[in-house]
């Protein structure tokens, strides 16, 4: 499983994979830091107000989308020359395959994450040259939010694995994106409602509008709920090979 | 000598249409058995059905004695080696970077990467991206990968496939090599019957899913009794005095199927009594491609 894992990584060698995953962050903040420039007036909670800025597009849309580039180029390599037959010849039980997917694609979005704070912390203390400390909050919501992307990164992984083209899976997400906003803007249906779907969750566990920590019952709430999509749609691919044999 | 494949009523269909539909196949230890007939007769299905990379609508698989299913794949592709439906690769990593990643995922050891690109014939390309590699050398990686861990079964689906004359050669004396030297059991299949004459032991042909002949080489080529081919002065003239036993007309000469050692004479007699003179009797033995054209009726293209 460990050499499953590795090889993952091995094959991801000489490709333009990090690309997306320091360009995208990088944009979303430097989005944010502009946004953050123009509305300094109103915006005064410093290292706070650059997160919500910040967050705001890469919550929304961009870290899910580089998400879905990563999971695409992932199965590409295994649908492009035949790798599939390969793959399914290996003496590794299909659920070992395709959580060993999901494991480097959640180490790339570690990856993007990381890439999103770094350039936040350079901005923040280098070109605003904020007086506070940097917020542990920040941390927190890194982290929680990673861990909520790891059910996007099943979620993608099952796409791109069902549909060969590498675009339509990053489409698909682009309008899982609206609907996770849908689901987490609605309240009519109750406030919890952004507990199902995991953009949606995404979207919450990256506070933009609101810079105030969780309590703990949220977060917990979040992980459980993310936990909860990982576990289907990493079954949701697995059922799918056996049955893709048939 | 052990059985490394056993098939009992093997079928799978798709919808209503039954892609494969076989008695019986048998591979014994030790042997190449080459699984012949033509394109979309069902080769590639069934293999797949061996591998468990497809599930079978009907029927049992025995592998190296144990029935193949979800349970056991893992046991048993531990020691299978395969190439189907062409080779499979990384594009954007060099030769030696795939076979890192296929020792690594079968769990052989560092020295048999060495030892099988020689084996391959590869190893002054293992630096080159596979992108920038033949057909014919993605082929041979294609094997090197499938023989890593030196596997007691070797399924090959149409090694040959896109290679030159030469490098067809090279891959049947590879292929041939396997049993004798490293105790590999070497299953393969064709769409060209005549190719793996030279290497195989035992055949299967199929047909439209249906297994036509499973058995010894040999004995299905002594099955079908020789064409005699008789060059003659005047081949058109043979033509019609010999009308009545369907000739096949050629350039020098006609050729007649099924004739015993009495006939041949008295075919020879009636020919030399028109006056047409006889230079040659030939006996020619039917190529594996003429015996299914004869068996199916029909042409494998």
């Amino acid at each position: 499983m460990l050499e499953l894992i590795k090889t993952e990584f091995f094959k991801m060698r000489r490709s333009g994979i990090w690309i997306p995953i320091v360009f995208i962050p990088m944009v979303s903040v430097l989005f944010g830091s502009g946004n953050y420039y123009l509305n300094r007036e109103i915006l005064q909670s410093q290292w706070y107000s650059l997160w919500t800025q910040v967050s705001l597009f890469y919550g929304l849309f961009f870290y899910a989308i580089t998400i879905a580039i990563a999971a695409s180029y992932s199965w590409r390599m295994e649908h492009k020359d035949n790798n599939w037959n390969r793959i399914l010849a290996l003496p590794y039980d299909y659920s070992q395959i395709i959580i060993s997917k999901l494991i480097s694609i959640s180490i790339v979005s570690l990856c993007i994450q990381f890439t999103l704070l770094i350039f936040y912390y350079l901005v923040g203390e280098f070109v605003f040259q904020f007086q506070l400390d940097f917020p542990r909050e920040v941390i927190i919501w890194g982290v929680v939010s990673w861990i909520v992307s790891i059910s996007i990164c099943a979620l993608q992984s099952f796409i791109s694995m069902k549909i060969k083209s590498f675009s339509v899976p990053v489409g698909i997400s682009f309008c899982l994106c609206f609907i996770g906003l849908g689901f987490y803007a609605f309240k009519g249906l109750g406030e919890n409602l952004t507990y199902f779907s995991p953009n949606s969750l995404l979207i919450t566990s990256m506070p933009s509008n609101k810079a105030e920590t969780f309590e703990v019952l949220e977060y917990f709430k979040m992980i459980i709920s993310g936990l909860g999509f990982t576990i289907f749609f990493t079954c949701l691919s697995i059922m799918s090979i056996k049955k893709q044999k048939v | 000598m052990s059985i490394m494949i056993q098939v009992k009523r093997l079928k799978k269909e798709y919808g209503k249409e039954t892609v494969v539909d076989i008695n019986s196949l048998q591979v014994k230890e030790g042997e190449i058995y080459g699984f012949l007939g033509p394109n979309g007769a069902g080769k590639s299905t069934t293999m797949k059905m061996l591998l468990s990379l497809v599930t079978p609508t009907e029927g049992e698989i025995q592998v190296m004695g144990r029935e193949m299913n979800d349970k056991t794949r893992v046991q048993i592709l531990q020691q299978t080696g395969s190439l189907i439906e062409g080779p499979s690769y990384y594009s954007h990593l060099t030769g030696m970077e795939n076979m890192k990643i296929i020792q690594a995922l079968k769990d052989a050891p560092r020295k048999n990467i060495d030892k099988v690109i020689r084996i391959v014939g590869l190893e002054n390309h293992m630096n080159k991206k596979v992108k920038n590699y033949s057909l014919g050398m993605k082929q041979r990686l294609g094997v090197a990968m499938a023989i890593i861990n030196f596997p007691k079964l070797l399924i090959l689906d149409e090694p040959t496939n896109g290679l030159d004359p030469a490098g067809m050669e090279e891959m049947r004396e590879l292929i041939k090599s396997f049993p004798k030297e490293y105790g590999i059991t070497v299953m393969v299949s064709s769409h060209i019957l005549d190719e793996m004459e030279k290497i195989v032991t035992n055949i299967g042909i199929i047909n439209k899913g249906h297994m036509i002949f499973e058995g010894n080489l040999a004995q299905f080529k002594r099955s079908s009794s020789p064409s005699i081919y008789f060059k003659t002065s005047n081949p058109q003239k043979t033509f019609i005095l010999l009308q009545g036993k369907n000739p096949k007309l050629e350039e020098s000469g006609i050729l007649l199927e099924d004739l015993s050692d009495g006939k041949v004479s008295h075919y020879a007699k009636k020919i030399i009594d028109e006056g047409i003179e006889i230079f040659r009797i030939e006996e020619r033995t039917k190529s594996l491609e003429e015996l299914f054209i004869q068996s199916t009726g029909k042409g494998t293209l």
